[in-house]
């Protein structure tokens, strides 16, 4: 903040007054005038320190929200990205864990069957074995069925984890120049067409039983 | 209904692909090729002449709708009855698909018996129409 034209002459003026009452052996206070134009120019001062701090405080504020968002988005993102890919990764490995058991059971279970057969056919045995052995084959169906979990609650990961992505995305718009020094690139934008599909069905939605589709497929002639 | 038939399973799960797959043996079949989207399965799909297609809807690439109507709009493969195996159980959906042109809908999650009733269904059907 400078100085008015005015507030310069006057201050000036007032130097020179006192420069002159100095040579010619008067006192070496500073003159009324000048001790008042003196104060104004400090408050001045002060108010143009006052405004400088105040940007700086701002300015420092928001680079440290900058800094926040740019942690989030350059690696709290990808991270949590990376660890529901991780989950999904596990529970297909334990689904096909499970459904390698389930294979091994069913050879057990035919084995089962094979053996049933050497007895007589009035052997009480006989009947037994194979009734059991039908009962082990249905049970492993059961078992191995119960592994579609894995791709049901893998689609809803998925989806949670494009939405990551999404909101990472636009994060990074948002720091627009700040982006260019992230670690992490923003990733590709997710393919349209998955989004507008409901998905797994999930609580509290209205969904279509398999028995509500028979019947309207059957409406449409399918 | 001819237990050799060839039978495409297109899903981007592997789990899911290795159930149906599992069920189809346990129906009998066993002459079982997997896709993992609709774009890997094209290719194969008009390669290898296929008795039948089980697919999901949602998968990455080609999804499975796009799929049926790429089979629907093929001449030489038009004819193949495909079956919807898909979490989507929203009634537009549903509509859609049919209007695609596809023989059977199951909805996720489903069971060996419904997967049996479906294909028996769509086999009994061509039957009657030839």
């Amino acid at each position: 903040m400078s100085a008015s034209t005015q507030d310069r002459g006057a201050l000036i003026m007032a130097l020179r007054s006192w420069i002159e009452r100095l040579e010619s052996g008067g006192s070496v206070d500073a003159p009324p005038a000048l001790a008042e134009l003196l104060q104004t120019q400090d408050h001045a001062f002060y108010r143009q320190v006052a405004e400088l701090t105040r940007r700086l405080h701002s300015g420092v504020v928001s680079l440290r929200l900058d800094e926040r968002l740019t942690r989030i988005a350059g690696d709290a993102m990808p991270d949590a990205r990376h660890r529901l890919r991780h989950v999904v990764q596990m529970t297909e490995d334990a689904a096909h864990k499970t459904l390698d058991i389930v294979d091994q059971m069913r050879g057990v279970a035919r084995q089962i069957s094979r053996s049933a057969e050497s007895f007589e056919a009035s052997d009480l045995r006989r009947a037994a074995l194979l009734r059991d052995a039908e009962i082990l084959r249905e049970r492993l169906n059961e078992l191995a069925i119960a592994q579609e979990y894995q791709d049901l609650t893998g689609q809803i990961i998925k989806r949670i984890i494009s939405l990551v992505e999404d909101v990472e995305s636009a994060l990074l718009e948002l720091l627009g120049a700040h982006a260019a020094h992230l670690k992490t690139a923003a990733p590709l934008p997710i393919a349209e067409g998955q989004a507008v599909l409901a998905g797994p069905a999930v609580p509290g939605q209205i969904t279509t039983s398999q028995q509500d589709a028979d019947a309207l497929l059957a409406s449409l002639g399918v | 209904m001819d237990k050799n038939m060839k039978i495409l399973v297109v899903d981007d799960f592997s789990t899911m692909r290795r159930i149906v797959r599992n069920l189809l043996g346990d129906l009998g079949y066993s002459n079982i090729t997997e896709a993992d989207d609709g774009k890997s399965a094209w290719p194969v799909l008009q390669a290898g002449s296929f008795d039948f297609v089980v697919t999901d809807w949602n998968m990455p690439g080609m999804t499975g709708i796009d799929l049926l109507r790429n089979i629907r709009g093929d001449a030489r493969i038009a004819k193949t009855p495909v079956l919807m195996v898909t979490a989507e159980a929203q009634r537009e959906q549903i509509i859609e698909a049919a209007q695609a042109g596809v023989n059977g809908y199951i909805i996720k999650p489903f069971n060996a018996a419904t997967l049996k009733e479906k294909i028996d269904k769509i086999f009994q059907r061509i039957a009657e129409a030839a």
